[in-house]
């Protein structure tokens, strides 16, 4: 025995590492020259997808009671990078699960992967009942292939809202299948196709009783990871499903046939809340205590959510969309948007006002009320009707006045209560002149200093970020922080004497005044100085190149700026820089000099009417950014008089 | 690498548990009632000092706990963090309005598994006095659910609230032999002021506590009376400020600190060792002195007979022996064991994660990792060849001095040859002999000779602290403006030595940069050219190493550019080469150098009419920009080492044109800590600028702070300085 045992062991040590050693894959000529034409095309890309064949079809479950869906899905996926390290991903929640997932090599054959399931974790929700199953694609080098194939179940139809052709990556090609049978009645809404040529065909399958609508997209590039863009639905090809009704044992049974649907459910939801006002009702009497007008007592309760409620976001199965109650709410001081609505709403009607929760997709999400699906809306807020006019109060906005509404529910179309019924209607907007920043000075050189008054006023959004950012600072900083705001950091800026109106009251406009001292602004060469007048030099770094999607502001701006300089005795101002009078659009830039007795007024105004900048207006866009560039790189000379 | 806990956050605590010894008594309700129950010593005073009136929050009381005991079998181990914050602003409200802690920590050993339960309590108690306890079950789980991670919303907070947590847990586990704990190392300021703050242990006296403080800190007391079965060791401090930092300030060398470790002892002998330094009476160790160095050190670096044919046949080839030439020998020994060990265990964690090292070859891998291998090869070396070297133990000048040492993790280790005055450090891989890290620049040390018995004596030693002509960096600047006057042409050659060469060569040195150097000198050839694999598996790996190659390329450049942008603070564009003109890896006078060439675009070239203004102080780089709270100052001044910075900037004036406002670009300053020295000139058609900046040393007293701020402000004021191109009319 023992004579076998130890070559046996020897055999075992010496080769053992060797079949630990990462096994070879083999990989066709042809599959690499394939990597490398898809690299060539999308060269920022490391994985593409060869083919993509998602197949949805449709059942009764007779447990739930509730139209199923069924997802199956085959796709085939090549590296074109030598390092691909890419991650699969798929979501999933208490609506529904994912029921098979297998990874295979071109000739079939199964490739271990390491699953994990996690929670999804977003900065956007405190908690939420999405979870991610993920695992690292085995690929060896560029021209390997890999097919996914997996099958995910929705337990409601009402939960499977949307199907996009786009990926995180480039695909060859891809095809959706619909599986409709007879006894279903789906409105496949096809929503921004123009522009892309894809392929549809409608086969009847007379053995199954079903319906095949098929669609098919090539050459699709990778969804675009740009930052500040408007939501996908606005751009991208994709199909919004809508289940309207089905038939069971002869009887038709409505699911979402029009928008009245929709709403009954939303409203099934709200029937179910338990409000008790008990808790808050002192509280109420106290707010509106000794106000005038019925405006300054929804303003008080109004403002007393937005300051003393923290915005925790929750979604969780139904409670994504059923609000809390509002005792809850008020006990708890924090609540999600619903929860925030429905607490000012209950704190409204206490204090006698009709006020009314209201559905609304915020500016992210491209479609109004104009067919029903709960891809329609994602925030909640509160209407008060109050002597014919409705007021929209948002309390997950902050430092947000009565009648400012934020951009992302501008021009928003709204649902609003009203008990069986509902009301459709639009949020107004505003114009940019609402959010206005103005900069005005008066400076005069002092050797080679830039002494100015500075007065600076916020109004509307610009003012509630402002204040935002000033109320979320430690009090024992905010001195420094405001210090740092007034000079950007900058050692060649000091602030003096600052004052301030109230950081406390959101009504009035906020406006800070100080004297500003600036060093390097001036460069003396005896007959000549040089003055730089504008430090600020607004929007000159706002080239957009190579720019894909459009480009949206955080709100209208209007900003406007007014240097007023004393020209130094025994000094004559040389050449100015031509100005600039430029728009298009509802884009406008006015920068200027003008010389009034003895002072230079500089005059800078742009104004940004529309909070999204769209790609084909870039190209003037950039040539308004390089005429300010161009009008900024001109210092003001003054000469001395001979 | 030394392991400090640099935050008490990082720990969990309680109040003394006397009795508390069994884990079964350990049910939420219990440990709630421990801290909250009627006998919360926590003062009942909820009033903040006036002086923190205008803080964001204030940590009324805070105690940790810990507690060390032997059951027998298990050694149980518990840590508790008790606090209480006034919340007086928004920013302290949503500071504290969530808390995400983990639920349970692993405990499983490679023989079972097992998990431990954190307990947490959290309750708010309002300005009134009435207390909200906050269900700990509506905590959400926030990660995979392996991990154990909770969320937990404090509902119903507000400006004014105090909440009051505590985080407790309980670790039993098993140790065969004896075991240190973790050791701490913190200042006892925190973010917010603390009122009254108290550290506890409790011991069983098969532990051993070394504990010291620094800097006022109040110092451990022992509070249990000799027949307690624990030793109790308490702590308090009160009125505490929060942490103020300024620049150049090491606060482990400032504040008020405390450093502490326990140790198990499996055996009543362990103990004895333990506690052999002790004076009589004395139970907790408050240093580690010469006599535990000596004892620790002399026998653990006993360098092995060394033996290395193939670095034989190298010296050979090179015609080197030390016979000969010594100490260029020992430059090339040590240059050769770098190749042989850290260079290549380089390559090979580079192979792997191409996928193509051999499992038999992750040994040399692993071995060659550790970053002592090379020092330690070499300590071999001159052993073998009876060359005279010794230990030099030190803590790295950041934390503290030799005198305030309490543990072994925090010294740092280097050799040093008397013979040639010269050191041989354990940092990187393109460290050369002589070269040592600059935490040890003036550090005092420990010397062991490596051949005596423990009779010889110890000596202190000061290592060489290095000058600022030595740690230098120069930049030559050849600027060209193109002819439409819409852009400035740059090349720049930089050059650096000493401690600003490492750092550079850190940054920028890639792995292919250093191989195909390395491997030439000593005739190895690359793994991938040699290693014995299948076909397409070898085929594989090269192509996967090459595109790491590749990317590694591309990092390289984005490197270079963004130092540059980070140093003229603005976008480049148009950075168009790079090219490293020597590695410095050789020796230590060889310096790191290489030429970079860019367009800058508009940023610092403004038309004023027919004439044009040059930022032309923004050359020399961003300069420190001393805040207006800066100019004061009341601690020394900490700089890791002397350096200066030299520039020189050439630049063709274009025809018709003329230089005005040379004269603000001299200047003079040079005392007693540094300076700033400048001149201009034009010669020809060529504009002639150099600057010097220098720090003198590696730490200035607060007293000398004004002369620094002297060319710290004229170096910035130079740096903001602009010429006039005047056309000639």
């Amino acid at each position: 025995m023992r004579t076998y045992f130890v070559p046996f062991l020897f055999f075992y040590l010496t080769f053992l590492p060797l079949c630990f050693s990462q096994k070879a894959e083999k990989v066709s000529p042809e599959d690499i020259e394939l990597a490398k034409q898809l690299k060539e095309s999308y060269p920022e890309e490391d994985l593409a997808c060869l083919s993509c064949e998602l197949n949805f079809s449709f059942d009764y479950n007779t447990s739930r009671q509730k139209i199923g869906v069924h997802e199956r899905v085959e796709k085939s996926l090549i590296s074109i990078s030598q390092n691909t390290e890419f991650y699969s991903t798929h979501f999933y929640n208490e609506q529904s699960r994912i029921s098979s997932v297998s990874v295979s090599n071109k000739a079939g054959k199964i490739q271990d992967i390491e699953k994990k399931d996690e929670y999804y974790q977003s900065s956007e929700y405190f908690y939420s009942d999405a979870r991610l199953l993920y695992y690292q694609l085995p690929f060896s080098i560029a021209g390997s292939i890999r097919n996914v194939n997996y099958e995910k179940e929705y337990f409601d139809v009402k939960y499977f809202t949307s199907v996009y052709f786009h990926e995180r990556y480039p695909s060859k090609e891809v095809k959706l299948n619909f599986l409709i049978p007879d006894w279903l009645e789906v409105e496949l809404r096809e929503m921004n196709f123009e522009g892309y040529d894809i392929k549809k065909s409608v086969f009847r399958d007379e053995k199954k009783a079903q319906k095949i609508y098929t669609y098919m997209l090539k050459d699709i590039e990778s969804m675009d990871k740009e930052r500040n863009s408007p939501g996908p639905s606005y751009d991208y090809p994709h199909i919004i499903i809508q289940a309207k009704s089905y038939e069971m044992r002869g009887e038709k049974r409505t699911l979402f046939e029009s928008v009245d649907d929709l709403y009954a459910w939303y409203h099934s939801l709200t029937d179910l809340l338990e409000d008790n006002p008990d808790s808050y009702q002192s509280l109420v009497q106290e707010l509106i205590a000794g106000k005038a007008s019925d405006l300054e007592k929804a303003k008080a309760i109004y403002y007393w959510v937005q300051d003393n409620i923290r915005y925790v976001a929750f979604e969780d199965g139904i409670a994504g969309f059923k609000p809390d109650e509002s005792q809850n709410v008020f006990s708890k001081r924090y609540g999600d948007c619903k929860g925030m609505a429905n607490l000012t709403k209950q704190m409204l009607k206490l204090a006698g006002f009709d006020a009314r929760l209201t559905w609304l997709g915020t500016r992210r999400i491209a479609y109004d009320y104009s067919f029903p699906s709960l891809s329609v809306d994602n925030h909640m807020i509160c209407t008060l009707l109050l002597d014919g006019e409705k007021y929209y109060l948002d309390p997950t906005e902050k430092y947000n006045p009565f009648f400012n509404y934020a951009e992302r529910i501008q021009g928003r179309a709204v649902m609003i209560e009203s008990g069986k019924e509902y009301i459709i209607d639009e949020i107004p907007t505003a114009p940019a002149a609402e959010n206005t920043q103005s900069y005005l000075s008066e400076v005069k050189l002092e050797g080679e200093q830039l002494i100015s008054q500075v007065k600076r006023i916020y109004k509307g959004e610009s003012k509630s970020s402002l204040l935002y950012q000033i109320h979320n600072t430690e009090q024992d900083a905010l001195d420094k922080s405001l210090y740092y705001f007034l000079t950007r950091g900058e050692k060649n800026l000091d602030a003096k004497n600052i004052t301030n109106t109230s950081f406390d009251d959101m009504d009035p406009d906020l406006s800070i005044e100080y004297e500003l001292v600036r060093d390097n602004a001036v460069s003396d060469f005896g007959e000549e100085m040089y003055v730089d007048l504008d430090y600020y030099k607004p929007f000159s770094d706002f080239e957009l190149e190579d720019r894909k999607t459009d480009y949206l502001f955080p709100h209208k701006i209007k900003m406007e700026r007014k240097v007023v300089l004393q020209i130094p005795d025994g000094f004559q101002l040389g050449d100015l820089a031509q100005p600039i009078d430029r728009s298009f659009s509802d884009f406008t830039f006015k920068v200027n000099y003008q010389k009034e007795g003895n002072q230079l007024i500089y005059s800078n105004i742009i104004e940004i009417e529309k909070a999204v900048l769209k790609t084909e207006e870039f190209e003037e866009w950039n040539n308004c950014i390089k005429s300010l560039n161009e009008f900024y790189q001109q210092p003001l000379t003054l000469i001395k008089k001979s | 690498m030394m392991i400090f806990k640099r935050s008490l956050l990082a720990l969990l605590f309680i109040l003394i548990l006397s009795g508390l010894s069994a884990q079964k008594k350990l049910t939420p309700e219990y440990i709630e009632n421990y801290f909250w129950g009627s006998g919360d010593p926590m003062p009942k005073d909820l009033t903040v000092p006036a002086k923190w009136e205008n803080e964001s929050a204030v940590i009324l009381f805070q105690e940790y706990n810990f507690k060390f005991e032997n059951s027998g079998k298990r050694v149980n181990q518990v840590e508790a963090l008790r606090r209480r914050i006034k919340l007086q602003d928004k920013a302290a409200v949503d500071q504290y309005s969530e808390f995400s802690y983990k639920e349970k920590f692993d405990v499983s050993s490679n023989w079972n598994r097992r998990v431990e339960k954190v307990f947490a309590g959290f309750k708010i108690v309002k300005p009134n006095g009435e207390e909200q306890i906050v269900d700990v079950n509506t905590a959400v789980r926030i990660e995979g659910t392996e991990d154990y991670q909770r969320k937990i919303a404090i509902p119903g907070l507000e400006e004014g609230d105090i909440i009051d947590y505590y985080f407790y847990s309980f670790n039993p586990s098993v140790f065969t032999s004896m075991h240190a704990f973790d050791p701490v190392f913190t200042p006892l300021s925190a973010e917010y002021p603390i009122q009254e703050q108290r550290i506890t242990f409790e011991v069983e006296r098969r532990f051993f506590v070394a504990f010291n403080s620094y800097h006022d800190a109040p110092e451990l007391e022992l509070v249990s009376g000799p027949r307690d079965k624990l030793d109790r060791y308490s702590l308090i401090d009160r009125d505490r400020d929060k942490i103020e930092t300024t620049r150049w300030f090491y606060p482990y060398r400032v504040l008020p600190c405390i450093k502490f470790q326990v140790t198990f002892a499996r055996s009543n002998y362990e103990l004895l060792q333990m506690r052999a330094g002790l004076e009589n009476g004395e139970t907790v160790k408050k240093e580690i002195d010469g006599e535990d160095v000596m004892d620790a050190y002399e026998y653990n670096f006993s360098p092995y007979k060394f033996e290395d044919k193939k670095l034989d046949a190298y010296l050979e080839k090179k015609g080197l022996s030390l016979q000969k030439d010594k100490r260029k020998t020992l430059d090339a020994v040590f240059n050769y064991m770098r190749t042989t060990l850290q260079v290549y265990a380089s390559e090979l964690r580079a192979v792997d994660q191409a996928g193509g090292l051999r499992a038999s070859d992750r040994s040399d891998m692993e071995y060659g990792s550790n970053y002592f291998r090379v020092c330690r090869e070499f300590a071999s070396y001159l052993k073998t060849n009876k060359i005279d070297f010794q230990l030099l133990i030190g803590v790295p000048r950041r934390y503290g001095e030799i005198h305030e040492v309490l543990f072994f993790q925090e010294f740092f280790i280097i050799l040093y040859i008397p013979e040639f005055e010269i050191y041989a450090a354990p940092v990187g891989e393109h460290t050369t002999l002589s070269e040592f890290p600059a935490f040890m620049e003036g550090v005092e040390t420990y010397t062991v000779p490596y051949a005596k018995k423990k009779s010889a004596l110890i000596k202190n030693h000061f290592v060489t602290s290095t000058s600022h002509e030595e740690n230098k960096t120069l930049q030559r600047s050849e600027i060209e403006i193109e002819e439409d006057m819409s852009a400035l042409s740059v090349k720049r050659i930089n050059t650096s030595w000493g401690h600003l060469k490492t750092d550079e060569q850190d940054r920028y040195l890639m792995l292919e940069d250093i191989l195909g150097e390395d491997y030439a000198e000593v005739g190895k050839a690359k793994y991938l050219d040699g290693v014995k694999l299948k076909k397409t598996l070898i085929s594989q790996a090269r192509l996967k190493y090459k595109a790491s190659a590749e990317e590694a390329q591309k990092i390289q450049e984005d490197r270079f550019k963004a130092a540059l942008e980070d140093e003229l603070d603005m976008e480049v564009p148009d950075y168009l080469d790079f090219n490293i003109t020597s590695t410095g890896r050789k020796n230590a006078a060889e310096p790191f150098s290489y030429e970079e060439s860019f367009l800058i675009k508009t940023d610092l070239i403004q038309k004023a009419g027919p004439n044009l203004i040059l930022e032309i102080g923004r050359f020399i780089g961003g300069q420190v920009a001393l805040e207006k709270d800066e100019i004061d100052r009341t601690e020394g001044v900490f700089l890791d080492h002397a350096r200066s910075f030299d520039n020189e900037i050439v630049m063709t004036i274009p025809e018709g044109y003329k230089v005005v406002g040379l004269d603000k670009l001299s200047y003079n300053i040079d005392n007693e800590t540094g300076g700033f020295v400048s001149s201009a000139k034009v010669e020809g058609n060529l504009l002639l600028i150099n600057t010097k900046k220098f720090y003198k040393h590696n730490f200035e007293e607060a007293k000398d702070w004004p002369l620094m701020v002297e060319f710290l402000e004229a170096a910035y004021k130079f740096s903001q300085e602009k010429i006039l191109l005047k056309k000639a009319s």
